[in-house]
C-alpha cells in the first residue's frame, strides 16, 4: 500500500475516533498532543481501528503516547507493519 | 488588584492524585525543593476503599507521603482558611481566591464540579480538589489546574460564576478534603511556596530506609503511629504489585468488567519518579553514573505503561484474554524493580 493512501485511510479513522478534529485541516507533522489535544486514551482507540483497518498488529508497548510526536510517526509505523 | 495574576506553575511529572499533581505543579522545578522531593515518594502503599463519589470498592494506591504531602513538604506554607472565615474577611469567595492570590498564595479545595460544569440542578454531586493558580478580571475567569475539565490534568480556566457555585455548593460533611482532618469544617487550603532557603538537604540515609522498606514491603506508617494510626489493611512495596496483579484479575473478571486503571496509574508514576530520582542522584554523585542502571530502570517504566495501555485497551476491545499479557508486563516490572533497587540500596 502506498502511503499515501495509508494516510488517506488513516485520516478517515481520525474523523470516526476524534470527531472533534476536522480531519481535512489535520496537519500530520504537528505535535499532537499539542494541537489536536491527543491523550493515551485517544490515541489508543485510532491505534485499535487501524490495526483493523490495516490488518497489522502494535505491541503492547506501542500503544504508549510517548513513543510518537505527531499523527505521522504511527502513519510511518503502520507503512513499515505493512512492509 | 491587578486585571489579570497568575502565579508560577510547570505541567507537572506526576498526575496520578491531585496533591501530587498541584505539589509538583508547584515545586518541581525547584532545585531544592527537590532535594525534598527526591528523598520521599520512594514507598508506595495501597489499600481497598470505597470510593466517596461511587461507593465502589476500589484498590487507592499512592506514595509516601500521599495526600499529606502538601502540609508536610517543608518547601510549602500550607494554611486552613474555613468557610465562615472566608465570608468574614471577604464576604465572598471570588474575592478571597483573588485577594489570596495577590499575595502570592495557591488556592486548593473541595468543590462540587459537577455544578461548575453544568449551571442546571443536577442530582448529584461531585466533589473534588481544585487548584488554582490565577485570575483574568476582565474575562471573569480563574486559572485551573485539574483532571476534570479536559479528560486529563489539564491547565486550564473556568468562570468567577462556575468556581462560585462549585464552592457554594458543598456543605462542611460533604468537604471531603476537610471532613477527615478536620471534621465539621468546610474550607480551603491556601499554599504559599517557601523556597528561599535551603530547609531540607538530600537524605541519602532515609533513601535507603525507605528503600530497604520498599524492597522489604515493610509498614513505613510505623514511624508516624505517633500521628495516625488507624488503617491497619495497608500493603506496602514491591507487595503493591500482588495486590494489583489481584485486583485486575478481579476487575477484569466481574459480570461487568471494571476497567479503573488508577491504581496502575500511579504504580506507573512512581517508576516514573524512581528513574528521575535515579538520574538526579547519580547526577549529584549521590550514587556513581550507572547508564546500563538506567536503561534497565527505563524497562520498569515501560512495563509498568505498557500494563496500565494494555487496560485501557481491553477496555476498548473487551479481549478480557489479554488479561495474562498484563499480568506478565506487571510481574517483568517487579523482578526488574527489585533487582535495580537492591543494587541502588546497596550503593547509598
Amino acid at each position: 500500500m502506498e502511503k499515501n493512501e495509508i494516510k488517506e485511510k488513516f485520516l478517515e479513522i481520525i474523523e470516526e475516533e476524534m470527531p472533534e478534529i476536522e480531519a481535512d485541516k489535520v496537519d500530520l507533522e504537528a505535535s499532537f498532543t499539542d494541537e489536536y489535544g491527543v491523550d493515551s486514551v485517544s490515541l489508543i482507540k485510532v491505534i485499535v481501528d487501524a490495526e483493523e483497518k490495516f490488518n497489522v498488529k502494535f505491541d503492547d508497548k506501542e500503544l504508549a503516547l510517548n513513543k510518537y510526536n505527531n499523527f505521522e510517526d504511527v502513519v510511518d509505523l503502520i507503512e513499515e507493519k505493512l512492509q | 488588584m491587578a486585571n489579570k495574576a497568575v502565579l508560577p506553575v510547570k505541567y507537572p511529572a506526576i498526575t496520578s492524585w491531585q496533591w501530587h499533581a498541584t505539589l509538583f505543579s508547584i515545586l518541581g522545578e525547584d532545585e531544592n525543593a527537590k532535594k525534598w522531593i527526591y528523598s520521599n515518594y520512594i514507598q508506595l502503599r495501597c489499600y481497598n476503599i470505597a470510593e466517596y463519589t461511587t461507593g465502589d470498592e476500589i484498590l487507592l494506591c499512592d506514595m509516601m507521603p500521599g495526600s499529606s504531602s502538601l502540609k508536610k513538604c517543608p518547601y510549602l506554607i500550607f494554611s486552613l482558611i474555613t468557610k465562615p472565615q472566608i465570608e468574614s474577611y471577604c464576604g465572598d469567595v471570588i474575592d478571597f481566591i483573588v485577594k489570596t492570590i495577590d499575595l502570592g498564595g495557591y488556592i486548593y479545595g473541595a468543590f462540587d464540579e459537577a455544578r461548575m460544569l453544568c449551571d442546571v440542578s443536577v442530582d448529584y454531586k461531585f466533589s473534588h480538589e481544585l487548584f488554582i493558580y490565577g485570575y483574568n478580571m476582565d474575562e471573569e475567569v480563574f486559572y485551573v489546574g485539574d483532571f476534570t475539565f479536559k479528560d486529563k490534568y489539564s491547565y486550564t480556566t473556568v468562570s468567577f460564576e462556575a468556581v462560585k457555585r462549585g464552592f457554594d455548593a458543598l456543605s462542611a460533611g460533604e468537604d471531603h478534603v476537610f471532613r477527615d482532618d478536620y471534621k465539621g469544617t468546610r474550607g480551603l487550603y491556601v499554599i504559599q511556596k517557601n523556597t528561599d532557603s535551603k530547609y531540607y538537604d538530600i537524605d541519602p540515609i532515609l533513601i535507603k530506609q525507605t528503600i530497604r522498606e520498599y524492597l522489604n514491603g515493610e509498614d513505613t506508617k510505623d514511624h508516624f503511629r505517633m500521628l495516625r494510626n488507624r488503617f491497619d489493611d495497608t500493603i506496602f512495596g514491591v507487595d503493591v504489585y500482588d495486590a494489583l496483579l489481584k485486583r485486575i484479575d478481579k476487575q477484569l473478571h466481574e459480570e461487568e468488567p471494571d476497567f479503573d486503571i488508577r491504581a496502575l496509574h500511579i504504580a506507573y508514576d512512581h517508576k516514573v519518579l524512581m528513574l528521575d530520582r535515579l538520574k538526579y542522584l547519580m547526577a549529584n554523585e549521590v550514587i556513581p553514573f550507572d547508564q546500563e542502571m538506567l536503561d534497565d530502570y527505563a524497562e520498569v517504566v515501560e512495563d509498568m505503561l505498557a500494563a496500565r495501555n494494555l487496560l485501557v485497551r481491553i477496555s476498548v476491545t473487551n479481549e478480557i484474554e489479554a488479561g495474562g499479557r498484563l499480568a506478565d508486563h506487571i510481574k517483568s516490572a517487579r523482578e526488574k524493580d527489585i533487582e535495580i533497587l537492591t543494587k541502588v540500596m546497596n550503593l547509598l
